[in-house]
């Protein structure tokens, strides 16, 4: 390849780059390459009379390749194309070389750094000669949307998209919508009651014409890109004609399990039958028939009590589990988090001792609609004298899990509060530092104060119990005293984990997890709410712990970028994709087994391998494992990637 | 099975009866124990505050002799355990130590050629024998025998086998020899260890409240897994008393007498007798 023309930019980054990398010298060299006409250096790249640099020596000196080097092309290189495009060259005639997160930000020496930079920059040199103009191809959008979850985030996206006029399909896991929001009694730092602001958008869910809901359903394929995705939901039988109940209760007044199976939603601190309504408020009113628990369903051996007292006949065993297929344009993924199971800190003393509860199971038992009717009892039904809660069971914690959990402050204030209403117990706090950051937090923190809690620096150790009593020990670093204090009830204000099958659900959508097991967004601070998969978007806790303001928050970002997509009415997909020689092509279907998304197949006729290019994301698996070389993948041929290791051997 | 004995300094003097348990219990097991030659202080508890990194010399040097021959260490005492197992995480981890450890071996003369695998003797008793041959093995079941196990601290953190929090080891051991098992929040909690010789005040505290724990419960005995523990809650047992106005009279007994008992060996070679707290009478119970 000769006869080209190639701007070199190398970018100082402020000194990100330049504290490390000796850019000048870097451009000095480049500018000796083979090829290479202009070698610049710049403070800021990305900056407008960076890219105008760019955009007039294209049309000024005639360059037909650019190679910047900068930093991660996931950062820059749709700004980079852009530039090019606007010199009016082909956006894919550019080349990056990442010299910071792969040079500067990772070598320490200034000599080796300038060398590792040099030798990247030769090889973008070397690599952007062989590069094609390629064209981006554009498909229109389907206007719908999947919204997997119906907590408080999900159901705040599915509103906002529905109320826009678009189709939303929400999905939901369990019998009812409003996740774990609609299993608490006051929200902070307001007091609102969570059913009271809650429980409208429920309902506006099951009214809304846009909105076709399904629960006890499950998310088990997704097909498809971005604009254009195939999905395929399960859901389970629920034994219960939906037409016909009235949710009046009567099966589960009849049901010889009757007060016998823990109530998931009362967090195990009541009991149910095997036909029951999950809760007054419920989204959709209607019984549940517990196929784990049913006799019928598990013995084949029953009275069907609950069949006869059903006025309407609407309990039906016969049900089987339904396939539906959607087409959507986007995903907001709103799974929610797992509470941490206190029974893994056993020095808590949870399970162990009676009278040692978590956080949800304190919500349950100040609801007025939950186990106790509201009231905070103890196991033998009196009230409590004095009252311990701990923070950060799970969280902040080298053994359990390293983050914070964000939300335990804020509610432990709020537990304190809701037992100095309730009883007239001492409250006892022990926090290893008070995290309440949010709009109106500082302020309700500062009022439960004065209700005379005490709040003890320093992380509650254990739980013990001593003489019939529970004595919770801590070092009070206040004081600079250890301490044991005895109390009747102890609230464990328990971490916030990902979902147990948040890999499976990962793989599912094809996204990525942080190293928390959180679903993984596409930027932590600029791009919060996307995936890296074009066209799935998260919201709420499923992306990291948060508290209702700020899932309602992202679940309404989550929402607009939907909304985005579905408004331009078509997306850009990327160009880069694989191809099959027919003529090299074995038909060893090797690739075909190979392909992440199933988007290679045998033609039965040529049997030759064929690339659905719709389908294709260019990974070049495929590519590399083809024995004949009859792949190729655009923008990484053979020619491009050899020249590129040659260059950076050179 | 072969295995490399690191009997520690106490089982040769305070804890003879510990050592001669030891013994009669692993014959019964069919485990041969070869002592590790010309052993030395395992550099526990009070070399580290006089010099860090020299103290790391003393267990080096032990696991330099041990990595000549074949087999894992063995070490019935958690504190041992606890130093021949740090600094073997302390080399891995650390470049500092790894060289200091190789000079001064340079100038003795002595080399590291390998890293034996450190265990603790309850780790191997269940492991390589298991709790189900175990129950097959047991002669006379410790019935009625009312136990809290008491593991300490060393033995389970921070490089320990078993669960930090609510170790499971000796409560499966002792019930699986038929004794019963009482719930003991004490089970990890610090004996005190060598600060009853110089801050006597704190560390009596500290065994009052496992004693005292091990009374309200109801138990017969405390069980042990190190020679340290049992020093600190059998010979202050009379002063934990005279300070705190108790009565106390808890026997501390190791878990290998426990079993030597349970798989029928006689009790005269077991050491029991040298207790200063006698089990003797608790171990009525069983006959």
């Amino acid at each position: 390849m000769s006869g080209q023309k190639i701007g070199v930019y190398v970018c100082h980054c402020g000194s990100n780059i330049n504290g490390v990398v000796n850019c000048s010298k870097v451009a000095e060299e480049a500018a000796q390459l083979d090829g290479v006409v202009v070698s610049k250096d710049y403070k800021y790249m990305c900056s407008d009379p960076g890219q105008e640099m760019i955009k007039a020596d294209i049309k000024e000196k005639g360059l037909d390749r650019v190679v910047v080097a900068a930093c991660s092309p996931r950062m820059h290189e749709p700004t980079f194309r852009k530039a090019l495009e606007g010199g009016g060259l082909n956006g894919y005639l550019l080349e990056m070389a990442n010299i910071r997160e792969h040079v500067s930000w990772v070598t320490k020496d200034k000599e080796e750094a300038t060398k590792k930079a040099l030798a990247l920059v030769k090889g973008a040199v070397n690599r952007v000669k062989y590069h094609q103009p390629i064209e981006e191809k554009e498909v229109p959008v389907n206007d719908a949307t999947l919204v997997i979850g119906a907590g408080i985030a999900g159901i705040q996206a599915a509103l906002q998209v529905a109320e826009a006029g678009h189709k939303v399909y929400l999905i939901e896991k369990k019998q009812y919508i409003g996740g774990n929001m609609a299993k608490f009694d006051k929200t902070f730092p307001t007091l609102d009651c969570a059913a009271c602001i809650l429980t409208p958008k429920m309902v506006d869910v099951g009214q809304n014409p846009n909105i076709e809901l399904y629960t006890s359903s499950e998310v088990i394929k997704v097909d498809g890109y971005v604009g254009n995705f195939t999905v395929t939901v399960k859901e389970k039988p629920r034994y219960i004609n939906h037409e016909k109940c009235t949710g009046c209760g009567d099966c589960a007044t009849a049901c010889i399990m009757k007060n016998r199976i823990p109530h998931e939603f009362d967090e195990g601190l009541s009991k149910r039958g095997a036909a029951y309504i999950p809760f007054p408020q419920a989204v959709p009113l209607k019984a549940v028939i517990d196929d784990q628990n049913c006799l019928l369903l598990t013995r084949k051996k029953c009275t069907l009590a609950c069949v006869k007292a059903c006025g309407r006949k609407a309990i039906n065993f016969n049900q089987h589990e339904t396939i539906h297929e959607f087409n959507v344009g986007s995903i907001i993924l709103a799974t929610g988090f797992d509470l941490f199971d206190a029974k893994r800190a056993p020095q808590y003393g949870y399970g162990r001792y009676p009278n040692v509860i978590n956080g949800l199971q304190f919500e349950r038992m100040t609801n007025a609609s939950g186990p106790t009717s509201g009231h905070i009892l103890l196991e033998d039904g009196t009230e409590p004298k004095s009252v311990a809660i701990i923070h950060c069971v799970g969280s902040r914690d080298e053994n359990y899990n390293k983050y914070c959990s964000r939300v335990c402050c804020m509610s432990s204030v709020k537990f304190a509060h809701m037992v100095k209403d309730h009883t007239d117990a001492e409250v006892y706090e022990f926090y290893i530092d008070m995290r309440t950051f949010g709009k109106g937090y500082e302020e309700f923190y500062n009022r439960v104060q004065e209700e005379g809690v005490h709040f003890i620096r320093g992380k509650g150790a254990e739980v013990a119990q001593k003489n019939g009593r529970l004595v919770v020990k801590a070092e009070d670093t206040l004081l600079g005293q250890y301490r044991e204090i005895p109390v009747d009830l102890v609230i464990l204000n328990t971490a916030l984990e990902p979902r147990v099958d948040a890999e499976k659900v990962a793989q599912t959508l094809g996204i990525s997890r942080s190293a928390d097991g959180f679903f993984l967004e596409s930027h932590i601070k600029l791009d919060p709410v996307t995936t890296t998969t074009d066209g799935i978007y998260l919201a709420g806790c499923c992306q990291s712990p948060k508290d209702i303001p700020d899932s309602v928050a992202q679940g309404s970002a989550a929402a607009s970028q939907s909304l985005a997509i579905i408004a331009t009415g078509k997306v850009k997909i990327s160009p880069i994709s694989a191809s099959v020689d027919e003529n090299q092509c074995a038909g060893c279907r090797i690739c075909v087994g190979l392909c992440p998304y199933r988007a290679i197949k045998l033609n039965e006729e040529t049997l030759r391998a064929e690339i659905n290019q719709a389908v294709c994301k260019g990974c070049g698996t495929c590519a590399a494992a083809c024995p004949s070389g009859a792949i190729k993948v655009s923008h990484f041929d053979n020619d491009q990637l050899l020249a590129q290791i040659e260059g950076v051997l050179a | 099975m072969i295995y490399q004995y690191y009997p520690g300094c106490s089982l040769h003097a305070s804890a003879r009866d510990y050592d001669e348990s030891v013994q009669g219990v692993v014959k019964s097991l069919a485990m041969e124990l070869k002592e590790v030659p010309d052993w030395n202080c395992c550099g526990a508890t009070i070399t580290p505050s006089l010099n860090q990194l020299q103290s790391q010399i003393l267990p080096a040097r032990n696991l330099a002799l041990a990595a000549e021959n074949r087999g894992d260490v063995v070490v019935p005492c958690n504190a041992c355990y606890m130093s021949l197992k740090k600094i073997q995480y302390n080399m891995a981890k650390y470049k500092v130590v790894r060289e200091k450890v190789t000079e001064i071996f340079g100038q003795a003369g002595l080399r590291l050629t390998g890293m034996p695998k450190v265990r603790h003797l309850l780790e191997v008793i269940l492991e390589d024998v298991g709790l189900e041959k175990i129950k097959q093995m047991v002669k006379k079941p410790l019935k009625d025998l009312k136990v809290v196990n008491y593991s300490g601290c060393q033995l389970v953190r921070p490089l320990g086998f078993d669960n930090p929090e609510d170790p499971q080891a000796l409560d499966n051991l002792m019930s699986a020899l038929g004794a019963e098992v009482l719930p003991f929040s004490q089970k990890t909690h610090c004996c005190g260890g060598s600060l009853i010789t110089t801050q006597p005040d704190l560390a009596f505290q500290m065994v009052d409240s496992i004693l005292e724990e091990s009374r309200a419960v109801g138990a017969d005995m405390v069980v042990v897994t190190c020679p340290m523990c049992q020093l600190n809650l059998d010979a202050y047992q009379d002063q934990v008393n005279r300070k705190f106005n108790r009565t106390l009279q808890v026997p501390i007994t190791y878990f290998t007498q426990l079993m030597g008992l349970a798989l029928g060996l006689n009790k005269n070679q077991l050491g029991l007798q040298r207790g200063i707290i006698s089990p003797f009478k608790a171990l009525e119970k069983i006959g």
